[in-house]
């Protein structure tokens, strides 16, 4: 999921960019320049060229190339007495003139092949003192970008006068990453992209484990966090000097970018406005929040609080969900007012009228979330529920409890209700819970969150919930897979789809509802027409909806696969058969029978007997809800037997496939997994089992001295 | 996980190599050089070079990028009036000639930056048919090899008299496939590998999703199943030309390997011995079956099998079970003969003797194995037993029913045993069900699947039941995320964890077994000592063993601390002292108290008290058994109810957390998942649930006309329902 990053969006105004690209990238194995990376780096740089950007590039690595190519030589010019002395230490400059020539002569080569002009910019650190020379250097650049030439900027050093460069840091520039920076000033660049070995600022060390990128740096939060390693080594600067660097450029107004040059592409995604490396920028303290909980934190904080709240009574945790009832109701003005304000940016926006209509919470509404709530606390508590109980051995009970599965992930488009339906689920149930909700609800949700959080005693915490506001990925949630036990996505089948490929925490969902009505020869016909017209046309865009049916042959001639058609078409459903229904029906052949529809429309066919319609079923269904309208009992029961789905049901309509109508209370979703909760899925589907084991110091001792009884012991409801 | 495979064994003798870059890696956009990719084959062959490789390199690319080269040169060269006349088609043989001095130029300009010498060879066609030439040929790379030197060749296009050579294909080679394939006949070259745009020869286009990547190419095989799509735009050659030459050269006695030149790694991985590209071998049809079944094929069979076990009765499943068991004892013989071989093997092999242990089925125990598959066939039918009912509204009644999950994958390591109890349990639970054995005990996988299979009758069929042998690795099969619904790892705990971190699919295992035992201030003694040391001592390498050892803090005065310890210790236990337990008892401090010993060891800590010990368990333990001794019934509570383990016992050792121990029959496993089935798993634990509606026409209609009554309805065990003619 590539996206345009917020902090990003000034990218598409950048035209003139300064590349400069580290010694660790410039050389690879034992010193020599590493060609393939050099390669694609150039290959980039010319295509931006011929793009219309003015590229500068400030290139590191003459010194250390130049060592290589020394060494060698002297080895070569070496006798054999010779080499029994101590290799003598090689002169930084005499290191930089050959390594200069030669890192130069790569460079005319490469860009000769691309069909650019490149030129070579030596400067000395004294020269940028005089005025004279910063204008006239800055009316050559200017030239050689007009005529699409790729000035390749270096320090002097051959001939510099300072001494040891590397250590000195007076002056102007004292390495190539100020160098790049100065540059970047003088010649008023829109971006600096500074390539280095790793892929951006770290808060450690990034060998450690623990260390995060930085994805934007900001000055007063990440100076005292950070902590520096060791520089490349063979390179002058390091990271410190990048960062010093780089925040000189970003608080003068010029953007930088810190990322990896090992990838050419990097140029390229940065340029797209893609989060890579990290971003200095002198707005940035403006955009995120200084003190910034992340999701992890939160994960973590929500199964501390989950634990506090598995502690408490039945009757404590039945009243923490009538004070949240209680909380609604007294804070109805204010949780109003909050979405009209979401209310009123959707529709300046121009969002589509059915998002709007959802993200409306009118009084009512607010009401009969209360109301649920209340009814939710009524519930039998299903925490500490005895599934099944067992004498092991004399004296040695064995019992199968329900308990919360830890912390739950609901990833929730814009309906601001659903946030009230969740966090009362995951409380019934005693799970920890974090919310990343749809932007547009975004004030809505927050007013929600501080209401309910806030009616949540001090002896549980607030921190059950967590809302997921800052601007990380729902990819980088879904990477928390040690921290967060479930995935709930409740949205399109879009939202679905993508969360269940990009994570390896358990999802709870369904990327799609095919759901079928089979009727059969035995059916009653007025029936028949009641279910079809009701499973299609009560919710077409239900995922419980009907989107095939599926005609005992036999009904081919006696009118009732007429009646049917007519019952449908004459309510506006446009119908599309499959092969054999095409024909006999003269309607257009559907080009895939598994197809959802989500509208006034569905595909008919035709199948030789219940047998014929289980296998359709198996073979295009989505293994949801399907429906068999027959008065024959045996045909009847080999059908819920045998169909595959998750809800299987006999003269009814499909539309009951939901949670309410189940009589579950609240509906978390309808599942088709076949892991864990399968259909329609309520509070048991947030809870999970442990076994509880009570003796009298039985030991195993190899199963010496102990008789296993294995008795069931019936459970008191 | 990579792996030598074995049908790249040969590549460990390999010495000298012909590598062959085909156009479309030589030329990027535009038809200019790639300047990146090739940079970086450059490196490689160089480091192949100094490793003391003998490096030959035939390289494409000259007459596309003398082409780009001379389009330009011909509009700078221009009038505006000669603008308006239709481009002239560019001259083939011109293009070679440019292309062939820029190409050289790149080359001899990168090896020289890498300290290597390169020698250009431009060859003809003509010139291999003279006997001498070759010889000559033959003796001057020798001699340029000697010298670390790389030879460089191409065809001499510029000079060459065949008539428009692309479409000439006479002649000894007609493209630089063929040329690379003459080369390493005539050099003698040990391997041959070509560098194309796509990973290597496909059974379709690769653009097409259905279409796959073959790993060794059989002739007898794959000629005729292939469909060769469109060469590479700017080559001559293209995937046709490509197999030929590589048939010609592995028929000649030198392997030959296709494989992508975009990543330059790839010649080093052809070198390990890894398995990347396709590869071509004169004794290719001798290692794999030509019939050669995919796992996606054995997962959906799988299902339909299942499907079809499931529509039995469940007379008829028990009946399977029962067949099953008999074949077992039937066959006992031929068993037990197929598993000494595997012994033998191993032993041979040099194998530990406690992997042999495991491997061997001693005489009793195939007995044993059929027993217990008897008993199983004699438990209540799991599928689809009521959970729940419940009357929605007036007629209209819904239950929650039991249902087998779909295809399960079992990996398991090499004890044949469990591939029989496993299969057991999944015909019980009318699953389907993939097997992924070891090696080593591939012998005896086989014909147990065999005896199982053939005891499962022709209305179910035997595929219900697939046994992996093809050499497809565990990844490729953790990615078939469509067709199976769940994963069982039977394994290290390594095993486990690398499988939960590279597939989709759920997954039922444990990674780590960290389980405590906490002695609260009220625990009798003797009880504590006996609990405390089976816990730790009754089998200390299983998952449920005694890692940890937390006592309340006024267990310290009283000598109850010193009384645990010395139990401990004097039956050879080494122990580790948390940071107060170290310094009170003069032990070693442990590094960590998130460790499994699996061995005669454990840590030690003393706690505050029972809460203490429950926030030490949740932070440092697997979710796995934990247990308190203690007298004091409300303090037993607290830590029942709190501790977030998916097995807490009071006053019983943690070794009871066993599916047998706990009555499930066989076992599956132990998980320590949230999700699905936790703790010891049995049959239950293969089974998901559907729900069952039946109603009287009732329809939603917008919930008009419809009065919900939501009434739990009593669930009547099985018995009773029989009685009662349901």
């Amino acid at each position: 999921m590539e996206e345009l990053d917020r902090s990003r969006a000034f990218a598409r105004d950048v035209k003139r960019i300064v590349v400069k690209v580290g010694t660790a990238v410039v050389t690879g194995k034992g010193g020599r320049l590493a060609l393939g990376r050099l390669g694609a780096l150039c290959e980039q740089l010319a295509e931006l060229n011929s793009d219309g950007f003015e590229v500068i590039l400030v290139s590191s690595g003459a010194v250390g190339l130049g060592r290589q190519r020394l060494r060698y030589r002297q080895l070569v010019n070496s006798s054999f007495a010779d080499l029994q002395k101590p290799q003598t230490e090689l002169d930084g400059k005499a290191c930089a003139g050959v390594g200069q020539s030669s890192l130069m002569a790569y460079y005319e080569t490469m860009f000769d092949q691309l069909d650019v002009t490149a030129a070579q910019l030596l400067v000395n650190d004294s020269s940028f003192r005089d005025k004279d020379f910063r204008k006239q250097l800055n009316e050559t650049v200017k030239s050689m970008l007009d005529l699409r030439v790729i000035p390749i900027f270096n320090e002097n050093d051959a001939i510099s006068t300072r001494r040891a460069p590397y250590q000195d840091s007076s002056g102007i520039f004292w390495d190539n990453d100020s160098l790049a920076a100065l540059l970047a000033l003088e010649l008023k660049a829109d971006l600096l992209i500074l390539l280095s070995d790793v892929e951006g600022l770290y808060t450690g060390p990034p060998s450690d484990p623990n260390s995060k990128l930085i994805h934007t740096f900001v000055k007063e939060k990440h100076q005292d966090e950070i902590t520096f390693g060791d520089k490349s080594r063979l390179g002058r600067g390091g990271m410190t000097a990048k960062v010093k660097a780089a925040v000189n450029a970003a608080y003068a107004g010029i953007p930088v970018i810190i990322t990896s040059g090992y990838s050419a592409e990097n140029i390229d995604k940065v340029l797209r406005g893609l989060r890579v490396g990290t971003l200095f920028h002198q707005d940035a303290r403006l955009w995120a929040p200084i003190t910034d909980s992340n999701a992890r934190d939160m994960a973590v904080a929500a199964r501390e609080s989950s634990r506090k709240l598995q502690a408490l009574s039945s009757e404590d945790r039945k009243k923490i969900l009538l004070d949240i009832a209680d909380a609604l109701e007294a804070n109805v003005t204010t949780i109003k007012a909050e979405n009209e304000l979401d209310v009123a940016s959707a529709q300046e926006a121009g969002l589509e009228e059915s998002m709007v209509a959802r993200l409306v919470m009118t009084p009512g509404k607010i009401s009969s979330l209360a109301a649920s709530v209340r009814k939710l606390a009524d519930m039998e508590d299903p925490i500490g529920r005895v599934l099944k109980k067992t004498e092991v051995a004399d004296g040695l009970v064995l019992e199968k409890t329900s308990s919360p599965l830890g912390v739950l992930l609901i990833v929730f488009e814009s309906r601001p209700d659903a946030l009230v339906q969740i966090a009362s689920l995951a409380i019934r149930s005693g799970n920890g819970l974090l919310l990343k909700g749809g932007k547009e609800a975004r004030r809505s949700n927050a007013i929600l969150h501080k209401v309910i959080t806030d009616a949540i005693p001090e002896t549980v915490g607030g921190k059950l919930i967590g809302l997921v506001t800052s601007r990380e990925e729902i990819p980088d949630l879904l990477k928390l897979d040690d921290v967060i036990d479930l995935v709930i996505p409740r949205g399109s089948n879009k939202l679905v789809t993508q969360i269940k490929n990009t994570t390896k925490i358990p999802v709870l969902g369904h990327a799609d509802g095919i759901c079928h009505v089979y009727v059969d020869k035995a059916c009653d016909t007025d029936m028949a027409k009641r279910i079809v017209s009701d499973a299609k046309l009560d919710y077409p865009a239900a995922c419980n909806a009907m989107e095939t049916l599926l005609v005992h042959k036999d009904l081919e001639q006696n009118a009732v696969l007429n009646e049917l058609i007519f019952a449908l078409q004459s309510n506006g459903v446009t119908l599309y058969g499959g092969p054999r229904a095409s024909k006999i029906l003269n309607i257009p052949e559907a080009r895939s029978f598994n197809h959802e529809y989500c509208a006034k429309a569905c595909t008919v066919e035709v199948v030789e007997d219940v047998y014929g319609a289980i296998d359709h079923i198996h073979r295009h269904g989505s293994a949801h809800t399907d429906c068999i309208v027959t008065e024959d009992h045996e045909v009847a029961e080999l059908f819920l037997r045998q169909v595959d789905s998750a809800a299987v049901f006999h003269n009814a309509s499909t539309r009951f496939s939901d949670g309410f109508r189940f009589g579950l209370g609240a509906e978390v979703g309808v599942s088709t997994g076949r892991i864990h909760a399968r259909g329609p899925v309520g509070v048991e589907g947030l809870l999970t089992t442990r076994w509880i084991m009570r003796g009298k110091g039985q030991v195993v001792d190899g199963d010496n001295g102990i008789v296993y009884t294995h008795q069931d012991i019936p459970i008191q409801a």
